[in-house]
């Protein structure tokens, strides 16, 4: 039973820290440290299957296969996060360029259009 | 009220009435019902299709900004903030709708009951202080469960948390910066007005409900939208 306590916690941790963790490095340098892990992870994995069977007892899960599909299962739920994080970013970022386009635009019209009104009164002066 | 005597020394010079447009092609009346007293009425048409929207509003006194595509109503109220700042002249930011559903008058009384109390940073329209006219049982249901749900989550008690129609001072729009996507801005900034302290009151006001409102209201769609990011930035803690 094991693997529900730990699986529980790593999902929790998951879904917290990935919202929490504002600074794009910090969050980068993790992820980068758990896929290193992961490949780490799988290598050793296709070497030595008998290790993943003897770890997956050991956490009380009955075969290898089982305990590999949960850590893939995490890591996707991890990485759909982590998608809907970027593309919110994105959007951020996104929306500051529309809006810094559309004040110059506005503040570049405005102030034609005065200094015409200005050369007009000037003219008619 | 003691602040009715306030009233025949009042200007609207100072007040500028954000209006954020999406294919409502109806905001050339509604700002021509607009009284000449308020001299500054900014329409943000976010990204509609075509140029008719843009076209209508430069037909009217109203300025113009234009977003080259659809950032949603939120992103529309805070460039309409930003480009109303740059004028110093201006004190007040009212956001108004483009659909015709609220009244001018109401406009003066929010803006009245800011200038008379100057401890106010933001006045809030309340349709349940005023009136609801025409009104689906089903949007007042889901209005009522929103307002339950945004007065827990902002730790805010008010009548009516999800009213286009506000006030605000120069001091809420340099701290306003919205960014909640779509209709969430309502609640952001009910969440912005307890965590920044600013004092708040609301005022009634009137909603009138046409068939064209009807349609392009919040929806219960709207309405998850909303609650998942008000209670995703609660857990993330920004907003």
């Amino acid at each position: 039973m094991i693997i529900k306590i730990l699986l529980l916690a790593v999902v929790f941790a998951l879904a917290v820290s990935a919202l929490r963790i504002k600074k794009e490095v910090h969050s980068g340098a993790i992820k980068k440290i758990g896929f290193i892990l992961l490949l780490f992870g799988g290598i050793l994995a296709i070497l030595e299957p008998d290790l993943v069977t003897y770890v997956a007892n050991a956490v009380g899960v009955g075969r290898g296969t089982d305990l590999v599909f949960y850590i893939f299962a995490v890591a996707f739920l991890f990485q759909i996060i982590n998608s809907y994080e970027g593309h919110k970013r994105n959007d951020e970022k996104i929306t500051e360029l529309v809006r810094k386009i559309a004040l110059m635009e506005a503040c570049e019209h405005y102030k034609k259009k005065d200094t015409q009104l200005n050369t007009v009164d000037n003219n008619s002066n | 009220m003691c602040y009715n005597s306030y009233v025949g020394k009042i200007t609207y010079d100072d007040v500028a009435i954000i209006i954020p447009v999406y294919c409502d092609i109806m905001v050339r009346d509604v700002v021509n019902a607009i009284d000449d007293k308020f001299t500054t009425i900014i329409c943000v048409n976010d990204g509609s299709p075509g140029t008719d929207v843009s076209d209508a509003i430069r037909s009217t006194r109203a300025k113009l900004v234009e977003h080259s595509v659809n950032l949603g109503q939120g992103a529309a109220i805070q460039t309409g903030v930003d480009f109303a700042l740059l004028d110093e002249n201006i004190n007040y930011f009212v956001t108004f709708d483009a659909d015709g559903q609220h009244q001018i008058k109401d406009v003066e009384r929010l803006v009245n009951r800011m200038k008379s109390d100057p401890s106010l940073d933001i006045v809030l329209g309340s349709r349940f202080l005023g009136s609801a006219q025409n009104i689906t049982w089903l949007k007042h249901a889901m209005l009522k469960f929103a307002i339950v749900f945004s007065n827990i989550t902002s730790g805010i008690r008010l009548t009516d948390t999800h009213n286009g129609l506000r006030v605000f001072n120069r001091k809420v729009g340099n701290d306003l910066k919205i960014h909640m996507p779509d209709f969430s801005h309502a609640s952001e900034i009910l969440l912005k007005i307890s965590s920044n302290n600013w004092k708040y009151a609301e005022e009634p006001v009137t909603i009138l409900y046409s068939e064209h409102s009807k349609k392009n209201g919040q929806s219960i769609i709207n309405a998850i939208n909303i609650v998942f990011d008000v209670i995703l930035s609660k857990i993330s803690g920004r907003f």
